[in-house]
This record gives C-alpha cells, sequence and structure tokens, in this order.
C-alpha cells in the first residue's frame, strides 16, 4: 500500500466523519497503518520519487509528531485533523521527490495546505497572521516559478534526476529557486512575515508551520539541491554561511527584547532556521546531511512541544507573556516540566536532542573549514540560552500569581510524552540517526 | 565484580535524584533526606572499594556502557574509566556529598522545598560523577553542563530572593560563554585526532603540530576558566552565594569549581606539550590568588570573604599544574576540598544562630554559644593558613616550592605573599565572629548551637582538614601510577622555604589577632580610596554591568524599536522609491506591516542575487556565452 | 509583418514579472495586493508555454497547467482569507493590520 495513498485517503475521508473522537481515533489508525506499511518499505510508489533510509527516518519522525499532535489536539480543531493528515502526505511526496518537478509541485502542494491549516481562524489576529504568510507565501511562489522558468529557459530538463548545472544561467536559476524555498525556512531576508504569524496563528498552527513544514521542506530542499550546492564556489557558499549569521543572529537577538512567550519562540525558531542553514553551506563535508537530519529531528520534537503546551497554558489559564508564567512550577509541576525541559533542549543542554543536533550541525561546518560561521554560531546558541533560561525563571523562581490548575485532557498529556521520549531518545541514544547514512 | 561498584558510585546519586523528584512537590518529607544521604553513602563506599582496590595495585577499570554515536569513522561510547585520578576524584566529591546531605537535612530543615532540594543535589553529584569518571571529552563536557544546570537551580533555589535569580543567570550564562572555548576544543582535538577518548587522543597528541596542540590548550583552558572562575570570569562565583550554604560548601568549594582544575590534570600529556600555555595558566593562577585575597581582606560579608578565599585557593593549583606539577595540584584540590567545604558548614551554622545574619562585624563573641562551630571553623582556617601539621600545610608548601623550583621567582613572591594574606583574611572572620564584645546582643540577636547530629556529620571533614596532608608520600606513590611526576630541585633549600612559609602564615595569624582582638578597626578606614576600591571588587561588577550588559539590552531594545521597525523599513522604502522612481513620498511607515515586509522580501532577493551573479557565476563572458547559447540577441 | 519570436514572448512575461512584484511592493489594498500575486504566476505561465513551444516538449506546457491549478487554489483560500479578515474589520486596507507591535 503506498504510503501517501493511505494518508491522503484518510485526509479525504476524515471529514465524514462528525465525532471528534472517532475522528482521532480514525486517523490514530491512519497514521499507525502509515507507519506499520512505512515498516514494510512502503513509499510514495509514483515515479519521480523515491525512498532512502535517510527519508524513511524522517517520514517515521513525521508520522509520529502528527500522532502527537493528534493526540494534543481538541473538540474544535474538528478540520485541523484533516489538514494535517494532508500535509502529511505531502509531506512523505516532498521528502520522497527526486526532481525539481516533483520538488516543487510537492512543496506548492505543502504551501497551499499550510494556507489552508491558517485559515481556520478564530478571530481578527489569526486572521491577520494568515494574510500576512499567505501574500508571503504567493510571493515566494511567484519567485520560485520564475526561477523555474529561467531554468527551463536556458534549456535544463527540470525532471532529470541529478539537479547539476553548469552553465551560469541554470546556476542563477537554481538560486533564485532556493531564495524562494527560504520563505518556508524563514531564512532572511524571507522571514519577515515568520514572526508575526507564528507568534499570531493559533499555537497548534504555529507548531505544525514552525516544526513540521520547516524540517520537512529543509531536509527536501537539502536532498535536491545537494548537487547543485556542492558545485557552489566558495563566494556563493560564504553568501550562505552569512545569511545563516544574520538569520540566528537576529532571531536571538530579537527574542531576547519579547514579552509575549509566543513571539520569543517563534524567533527562536527563525534562530533555528539558521543553524539548519549550516548544513547547506557545509556541504563539503560528509558530516552535512547527518548534521541536518539531527537537527531537524531535534527541532520538530522540541518546537511542536513547546508550542503545544504554550496552547493548553493559554487554553487553560490565559498565559500569554512571560509574567503570566510566573509560579506555574508550583501550581503545576508537571506541564512545568514539560516546558522546561523542551526549551533547555533548545538551549542545547547535553543529553537532550538540541544538544547533539547542534554539536553535530556545527561540527560539520567546522569539517568544512567554515571557522568564522561556527565561531558565531557557538555563540548565538550561548547567548540563546539567556532568552531560554529567562523563561524557565519565571516558570520557577518567581513568586506565584494566583492560578488555577490545569486539569488537561490525558491524550493531551499523552501528546506531549511521545513528544518528550523523542526529545529525550534523541538526546541520548544517538546511533539511529548516525546509522542511517553508514 | 569492581564494574558492580563502579555503577554503582555513578548511579546511586541519579537513583536518589529521582526518588526526591517524585516527591519535589510535596511538602517536607523526612525520607527523602534520609534516602538520598544513604544512596550517597553507598556511593561513597563503592568509592572507597574501587580507591582501595586501585591502591592495592588493582588494574584500572574501564567499562564501555554503550555506544553512542557510531557512523563511518565516527565512534563515541560512553564509557566510564576509574583511574588514578578519577578514583581521588570520586573520593573527594563523594565524602564532601555525603556530608553536605546529612548537613542540609538539618540546614533546611524549616524549608518548603526540602524534597526538591535533596533532589537537586543529588542530581549535581550524580553530573559531578559523570565529569570526573568519563573516559572521554564528550561525556566529560555532559557533566560539565550537568554540573551547570544544576547549580544554576541551586544558586537560584530561593528563588523569592531577586538577588538569588539574578545570580543564578549569571553563573549560567557565563559559564555557558566559557563552554563555547571548551567545546571548541573538543571540535578541534576530534578534528585533528578522530577520536575524544582519552587514551586514543592522548596517544596522537605528540604527533600533531605544535601550534594545533597550543589552539586545543588554550581552548580547553578558556572552559576551566569558567567552571573555575578564574579572571576575567571570576564575578559569578561571588555573587553564587546568595544560594543556600551546603551549595556553596558542596558546589563552589569542593567539587564543581575544581572541575577546570581536573580538566586541567586531566589533560596533562596535551599541557605537557605546550609549557608557554602552561606557564601563561600559572601567571594568571598566580594573578588571581593574589588579587582574591585582597577583595577578601576587607568584605564584609562571611560567605564571600570565603568565596574570595576559594578563588584564591584556585589559583594555587593552576600554578601547580600549570607548571607542570598536575599531582601537587590534585594534592591540594583534595585538602583544599576537604577543609574549605567545613569552612562553609562552619559558617553556615552561624548564619543559621545570627537568622542569616552574614556580616561578622555584627556578630563577635559567639564562641561561647558556638563552641563546636567555633573549633571546627578555627581548625579549617589553620588549615587554610598552612600551618603544620594540618592538610593546607602540605600541599600549599609543595606548591610554593614547584614554583621556586622552576626558578619562578615572581610567582613564587605573589604566592608567599598571598599566603600571608590568607591566614590574616581567614582570622580576621575568626577573631570578628567569634572572639571579643558580643557585639550581636545589641542588635537582638540570640544565637544557639547547631543540632548536634549537624556537628556529628562536620565532624569527618574537621579530621580530614587535619590529617589529609599526612599521607602525601603515600598519594605521591599512588597518583604517579598515571600522572608524571615532578621533579623537584629545592632540596637544598626545602627547610628554608618551609620555614620562610610558616613565617609568614604566623605573622598574618598574629597580625589579625592583634588587630581585632577589639572588635573591628575604626570606621575611618572606610574612607580610604585603597579600601574602596576592593570593597568594589575593582570595580570590576560595575564595569561589567556598563559594558557588556547594558550594551547588550540596548543593542536588543534598539534593534527592535529602531532599526527593524523603522531604519529598516525606511530605507526598504526608499530602496523601492529609487526603483520606481516615482518620487512620490511613502506613507507614514506602519510597524509590522505587511507591504514592508513584502518589500523586504523582492529587495532583499534582489540583492541576493546581484551579490551572486557579481561573485560566482562568473564575468560578464559568460554571461554573454548564456545569452548567445539562447541564440537570443 | 514582425515575427514574434521566443524572445517577445519572454521579454512579455519578464514585464508581467517585474509588474507583478512592483504591486506587491506598492499596493496597498489587499484584493490590489491579491491580483498582484496573480500577475506574478500567469506571467510565470507564459514563459512556460513559450519555452514549451519552442523546444517542442511538453513539460512545459504541462506545468503551466499545474501553475494555473496553483493559481486557483491560491484564489479560493486567499479569497477565502480576505472575506473572513474583511467580516471581521470592515476593511481590506494592508494598514489595518498592525496589532502586533507598537
Amino acid at each position: 500500500m503506498s504510503l501517501f495513498a493511505l494518508l491522503f485517503g484518510g485526509a479525504l475521508v476524515s471529514p465524514l466523519i462528525k465525532n471528534m473522537a472517532l475522528l482521532k481515533l480514525f486517523a490514530l489508525l491512519i497514521l499507525l497503518w502509515s507507519g506499520y506499511a512505512l515498516s514494510q518499505g512502503a513509499g510514495v510508489g509514483l515515479v519521480f520519487f523515491e525512498q532512502s533510509s535517510y527519508v524513511r527516518l524522517f517520514e517515521a519522525v513525521v508520522l509520529i509528531v502528527s500522532a502527537a499532535l493528534i493526540l494534543h489536539l481538541d473538540k474544535e480543531d474538528h478540520g485541523t485533523i484533516t489538514q494535517l493528515l494532508f500535509i502529511a502526505a505531502a509531506s512523505m511526496a516532498l521528502l520522497e521527490s527526486t526532481t525539481l518537478l516533483s520538488f516543487v509541485i510537492t512543496f506548492e502542494a505543502v504551501s497551499i495546505i499550510s494556507f489552508v491549516l491558517v485559515s481556520n481562524i478564530k478571530d481578527a489576529t489569526q486572521a491577520e497572521g494568515a494574510i500576512k504568510m499567505f501574500f508571503a507565501g504567493a510571493l515566494a511562489s511567484g519567485i520560485i516559478l520564475f526561477g523555474l522558468g529561467l531554468f527551463a529557459v536556458s534549456g535544463h530538463d527540470f525532471n532529470a534526476s541529478a539537479l547539476s548545472v553548469d552553465d551560469t544561467f541554470g546556476m542563477i536559476a537554481l538560486f533564485i529557486i532556493l531564495i524562494g524555498i527560504f520563505y518556508k525556512l524563514t531564512i532572511f531576508p524571507m522571514h519577515t512575515w515568520a514572526a508575526d504569524t507564528y507568534a499570531q496563528v493559533s499555537h497548534t498552527n504555529a507548531a505544525i508551520l514552525s516544526a513540521i513544514v520547516k524540517t520537512v521542506v529543509a531536509l527536501a530542499t537539502f536532498k535536491i539541491f545537494m548537487p547543485f550546492l556542492a558545485q557552489l564556489g566558495e563566494m556563493p557558499i560564504y553568501l550562505l554561511a552569512a545569511l545563516a549569521v544574520i538569520t540566528m543572529t537576529l532571531g536571538n537577538i530579537l527574542a531576547l527584547y519579547q514579552k509575549s512567550i509566543a513571539r520569543i519562540l517563534a524567533y527562536s525558531s527563525i534562530a533555528h532556521a539558521g543553524y539548519m542553514l549550516i548544513p547547506f553551506a557545509a556541504v563539503a563535508s560528509t558530516y552535512a546531511p547527518t548534521g541536518l537530519l539531527y537537527i531537524a529531528v531535534a527541532y520538530i520534537f522540541m518546537q511542536s512541544a513547546v508550542f503545544l503546551v504554550l496552547e493548553i497554558l493559554r487554553k487553560e489559564l490565559e498565559i500569554k507573556t512571560l509574567d503570566d508564567l510566573k509560579g506555574l512550577g508550583q501550581k503545576n509541576p508537571l506541564y512545568a516540566l514539560l516546558f522546561t525541559v523542551q526549551l533547555f533542549s533548545l538551549a542545547g543542554i547535553p543529553l537532550l536532542a538540541g544538544f547533539i543536533a547542534k554539536a553535530v550541525a556545527f561540527y560539520a561546518g567546522v569539517d568544512a573549514g567554515l571557522w568564522p560561521l561556527i565561531m558565531i554560531a557557538l555563540l548565538n546558541s550561548a547567548l540563546s540560552v539567556g532568552y531560554y533560561a529567562w523563561i524557565v525563571k519565571h516558570i520557577y523562581f518567581d513568586e506565584a500569581q494566583t492560578k488555577g490548575v490545569i486539569t488537561g485532557r490525558f491524550t493531551a498529556l499523552l501528546g506531549q510524552l511521545i513528544l518528550l521520549g523523542g526529545t529525550i531518545y534523541f538526546g541520548v541514544i544517538a546511533a539511529d540517526i548516525f546509522g542511517v547514512l553508514s | 565484580m569492581m564494574e558492580m561498584y563502579l555503577y554503582l558510585a555513578l548511579f546511586a546519586p541519579l537513583a536518589g535524584s529521582l526518588f526526591a523528584a517524585l516527591f519535589g512537590a510535596s511538602p517536607k518529607t523526612l525520607w527523602t533526606g534520609l534516602i538520598t544521604s544513604g544512596l550517597l553513602f553507598t556511593s561513597f563506599v563503592s568509592s572507597v572499594i574501587l580507591f582501595s582496590y586501585l591502591l592495592s595495585g588493582g588494574e584500572v577499570i574501564h567499562v564501555e556502557m554503550m555506544t553512542w554515536m557510531a557512523t563511518g569513522n565516527l565512534y563515541i561510547p560512553f564509557g566510564f574509566v576509574v583511574d588514578e585520578v578519577s578514583a581521588t576524584m570520586m573520593i573527594v566529591v563523594t565524602t564532601v556529598s555525603t556530608v553536605v546531605h546529612v548537613y542540609a537535612i538539618g540546614y533546611m530543615d524549616h524549608d518548603k522545598g526540602f524534597n526538591r532540594f535533596f533532589s537537586y543535589l543529588s542530581a549535581f553529584v550524580f553530573s559531578m560523577m559523570v565529569l570526573v569518571m568519563s573516559d572521554n571529552f564528550a561525556g566529560l563536557f555532559i557533566g560539565w553542563e550537568g554540573v551547570g544546570l544544576c547549580s544554576w537551580l541551586l544558586i537560584g533555589f530561593w528563588y523569592h530572593k531577586e538577588t538569588a535569580t539574578w545570580a543564578a543567570n549569571e553563573a549560567f550564562i557565563m559559564n555557558r560563554i566559557a563552554d563555547l572555548g571548551m567545546l571548541i576544543g573538543i571540535f578541534l582535538i576530534y578534528w585533528n585526532t578522530g577520536s575524544l577518548q582519552y587514551d586514543k587522543v592522548f596517544a596522537e597528541v605528540p604527533y600533531l603540530d605544535i601550534d594545533t596542540v597550543t589552539m586545543i590548550g588554550i581552548f580547553l583552558f578558556v572552559g576551566a576558566m569558567g567552571k573555575s572562575a578564574q579572571f576575567p570570569l571570576h564575578t559569578w562565583l561571588a555573587d553564587a552565594m546568595e544560594g543556600p550554604t551546603p551549595v556553596s560548601a558542596l558546589i563552589h568549594a569542593a567539587t564543581m569549581v575544581t572541575a577546570g582544575v581536573y580538566l586541567v590534570i586531566r589533560a596533562n600529556p596535551i599541557y605537557d606539550l605546550i609549557p608557554d600555555v602552561g606557564y601563561m595558566i600559572a601567571s594568571l593562577g598566580a594573578f588571581v590568588a593574589i588579587f582574591a585575597a585582597t577583595m577578601a581582606l576587607v568584605n564584609r560579608d562571611m560567605k564571600r570573604i570565603i568565596a574570595y578565599s576559594t578563588l584564591s585557593q584556585l589559583g594555587y593549583m593552576f600554578v601547580a599544574a600549570g607548571l607542570g606539577a598536575y599531582w601537587v595540584a590534585l594534592f591540594h584540590l583534595m585538602a583544599h576540598a576537604f577543609f574549605k567545604a567545613l569552612l562553609f558548614l562552619g559558617a553556615g551554622n552561624v548564619m543559621h544562630a545570627m537568622d542569616d545574619e552574614l556580616d561578622p562585624v555584627k556578630m563577635g563573641g559567639l564562641r561561647h554559644a558556638m563552641k563546636w562551630t567555633m573549633v571546627m571553623m578555627t581548625l579549617a582556617s589553620v588549615a587554610l593558613a598552612g600551618i603544620y601539621p594540618l592538610a593546607g600545610f602540605f600541599s600549599k608548601d609543595k606548591i610554593l616550592e614547584v614554583a621556586f623550583s622552576g626558578d619562578h621567582y615572581i610567582l613564587w613572591g605573589t604566592l608567599w605573599v598571598t599566603a600571608g594574606l590568607t591566614a590574616f583574611y581567614s582570622f580576621r572572620l575568626i577573631m570578628l565572629a567569634f572572639f571579643g564584645e558580643k557585639r550581636h546582643e545589641a542588635l537582638g540577636f540570640h544565637p544557639h548551637e547547631a543540632y548536634k547530629y549537624v556537628l556529628w556529620a562536620m565532624s569527618p571533614l574537621a579530621v580530614l582538614a587535619v590529617i589529609a596532608g599526612w599521607f602525601e608520600h603515600e598519594f605521591v606513590h599512588f597518583i604517579t601510577h598515571l600522572l608524571p611526576n615532578f621533579e623537584f630541585h629545592t632540596h637544598h633549600v626545602e627547610m628554608i622555604l618551609i620555614i620562610v612559609t610558616s613565617m609568614i602564615a604566623l605573622g598574618g595569624i598574629i597580625t589579625a589577632i592583634m588587630l581585632y582582638k577589639n572588635g573591628p578597626l575604626s570606621k575611618k578606614w572606610e574612607e580610604r580610596p585603597c579600601y574602596k576600591v576592593l570593597i568594589n571588587q575593582y570595580f570590576i561588577p560595575q564595569f561589567y554591568e556598563e559594558f557588556f550588559t547594558k550594551p547588550y539590552r540596548e543593542l536588543s531594545r534598539v534593534l527592535w524599536k529602531e532599526v527593524d521597525m523603522k531604519i529598516v523599513d525606511a530605507s526598504v522604502d526608499g530602496i523601492a522609491n529609487t526603483i520606481y522612481g516615482t518620487g512620490e513620498k511613502t506613507r507614514h511607515m506602519q510597524d509590522g506591516n505587511l507591504s514592508s515586509m513584502l518589500r523586504w522580501m523582492v529587495i532583499g532577493l534582489l540583492i541576493l542575487l546581484t551579490l551572486a551573479a557579481a561573485f560566482s557565476f562568473g564575468t560578464s563572458d559568460t554571461v554573454q556565452q548564456a545569452l548567445s547559447d539562447l541564440g537570443a540577441i | 509583418m514582425m515575427e514574434i519570436t521566443l524572445n517577445h514572448y519572454l521579454i512579455l512575461s519578464t514585464l508581467l514579472f517585474a509588474i507583478g512584484l512592483i504591486g506587491v511592493m506598492r499596493r496597498k489594498n489587499l484584493l490590489m495586493l491579491f491580483f498582484a500575486t496573480e500577475i506574478l504566476l500567469n506571467s510565470v505561465n507564459i514563459a512556460f508555454a513559450a519555452i514549451s513551444h519552442y523546444y517542442g516538449d511538453l513539460t512545459g506546457q504541462m506545468f503551466a497547467f499545474f501553475v494555473i491549478a496553483i493559481a486557483a487554489s491560491e484564489v479560493a483560500v486567499g479569497l477565502g482569507l480576505l472575506i473572513i479578515w474583511f467580516k471581521r474589520t470592515n476593511n481590506i486596507d494592508l494598514d489595518a493590520m498592525t496589532s502586533m507591535r507598537g
């Protein structure tokens, strides 16, 4: 059974089920079935799509995180399940795409489903976030297609399996496409929409956008563009490194000044996009693919987890700003702990996935000889501890405000535990990820 | 069989921490304190068994628990090793932490976070054990970050104190910055040797380029500077005294702060190759020794005085380690751990008795109420001052001999003066707190002696502070299986050196006793400029605040408020305007405006494309070529 | 009469793309902004169709259909969003979207 057909079919059938509990069960069963099919070696199974062990591991991770998200979802999020299944299906296809054509088509599919996802609107702020993302996305689509047109003009076949060009036009065309894709990866200067959108749309949607979509696109892009990146001369590589530096520095410095937790997490997400760009620049190193895979796996777990916890906190306790967080540790130790562990993982504390992910990605940079980039990246990750620790300080070290106790549904907690498990598992056992490339 | 003891020593504290964490949120239960202490004692016994096994000539115990990362030529296992150095460190860590755990049952008696405290404390011990027992740099780094994290939790433990949370964050962030240096060092090691295992790395290092080794040595030492609070990263240690006193005794005297020294000792094959870096370390150490000692002279906060003294003694250790006398550094580390922890715990008793008052000027005459605390603290101070036959005498004298032996007379002189200062400030504290008039009575304090079992818990440290130095020869014999022996060239002047050093120590003590026997000095003293400089810690914290913290905060604010929202928008608009050439004035810029976001994206695209085209994709020739390829133009 | 070559199509396409870009940057009315993005996508379509014809290869034309599909779905989603926004705020001026900063 094709992985894509399963998820896509599930997504199509899902609106027919009106009962939320049944729908969740159905979606989980679909994901479980997909997981089983994946373990049996099923892929998308179409021409121009191909699976490798590298991709398979990440597909499994996406399925797991999707399951956690579905467990988290609430009654009102009826449509989100359908869209999540669509996104999962499109993600599988995107990850497995082997030619520029199949890549762009699936990329646009992911893009459009993301628009549908955020148009699930409850108030004007969310609408604002959605519109910002939509127009930025439409512009990015235009840029990507323009690049593709240029690519075609210069006489290249965008159905060829290995993306290698040797003429200037082709190079420039691919570079334009790459810049268009940076929109989804929130790389400077295409990051402008991200902070507002992540902070404005519902936190669940922000989790899907900033965790699942971003990592899937990063990985698929790297896979497709690797031959092209490897061909780039010194200066374009430096340009990529400079973009990485600017993105992470901008994200980290701006995060420091925010009062709203969602905005801190949004800027932290931009900063992480900068870290994710390091393996792109360090493509010369044999560690680059591992570094990107690791950072994607770690990031998908921790970033979705922090946004989902924040959603629970917002829904039950009206927590939005840092001040609202005060004393959470005393009243709700469990959720405080869940939040703290994931934040520490984002900060890169050892024995959590975020640490090895950064270490490997940074080492890839060292291996490729990009010392200045790595120096700045390290400095960035040290300074970023400032605002992560600042959040945790509010959770534990501040006097409690009068505040209720989270009753929390069991399934949402289960989703959190799955994500926590991922963060810890990949923080302690690195062999799985290193194994796929050896 | 021995492997079992190794795992027991390592994981018993973790078990204790997890157990206490289960009850972390509930009110005080005595059991958590007892069980964590019991598990710590188990760890201590296991460490003693391992130590004596090695002492009786057993093989080094090396276990590989699991593979952590493996791919192609990358192979990093989680492994642990018990050799002479790690066994010594294990003894130090488990001894002090067992004592501190038992002590804390009494000290934290009335605290609401009793269970939480023991959970953190045991987690700290576990991280410290990982740090010293790991057989590779990756494990060392994990423990290194772990102790940093636990120390952050423990310094900020009394979160209702604003200063405490500030100090916790300061320590954490400063350490993280220093850890970067260490991480770069570790990267360099892996890059050049292809391994992180100590034995493989040290076997490989001699074949490396000397410049590379120098870089590795310097970067590793940057990490050590952070943990061991060496200048200029020293400010966090004094501020960390905001944490509960048992924490200060365990973390900021005996264990975590010595991790930097441990690192240099552990990496001795690296530092042996680069004596210049070693000399730099020694010089910095000597500077910190005297620098911290001068700040301790005038301070009016009991715990800060002891903290500066710790800094100063860490300086001594780095002098020894830097000059290649690794075993001497380890010896002083061990002796210092015992008497300094004792001193801190004594200070904790005084704090309790005085309702958390820390100013020794407000005390006086406490010897009547707190006889045993007075005896133990005096003992610890004598040991710290380096008076025969207590522990400090043997270890500190050896360091001075090391400096003299290498003809480093300036270092020796500095340390010699510092020895006098050390004796002086130690006894200034003792005299002000325990002798003279009962100044506290006027202020309404009613001091009382600590619980009996607390005093009993402290007694092993008191005994060790006295006798630890007597086993010098046995220790040398044991430790030089692993560490290089140090050639002393001072046999002809050995007695003279000992006498000269003891003289200045005694001189310091006598001066302190004479000056302070009638209580504090007159207020006039505080008007002098040199007093002002010292009490303000040479104005370094203010300097950091002015030149690092504030500008960084300001940068973030400016980037947010001014650059991101105004200048960038305006300039992007300007560029856009130029491109259209309309000359029409842009409308008033709205913040967070979608329009300016889209402009950013378009202008960014154009700039990037121009850069990319200009940089790489070649000269105009190739563009011409491309165009003619198309059959165009 | 002048023959229309590939170049003419490409120049038209580029001009339209530039018009689209400028529209995206300049327009303050969300609906007009929306049209601008449509122009962006359709300018690419012209190029694809022309290139496809020039090389005698159908992939380009196939891709043009695909772009039309993308544009259509964007219209569907985007208009939906705009309608929601208008219902909430009675305004389709993008300067009204300022709830985040300040």
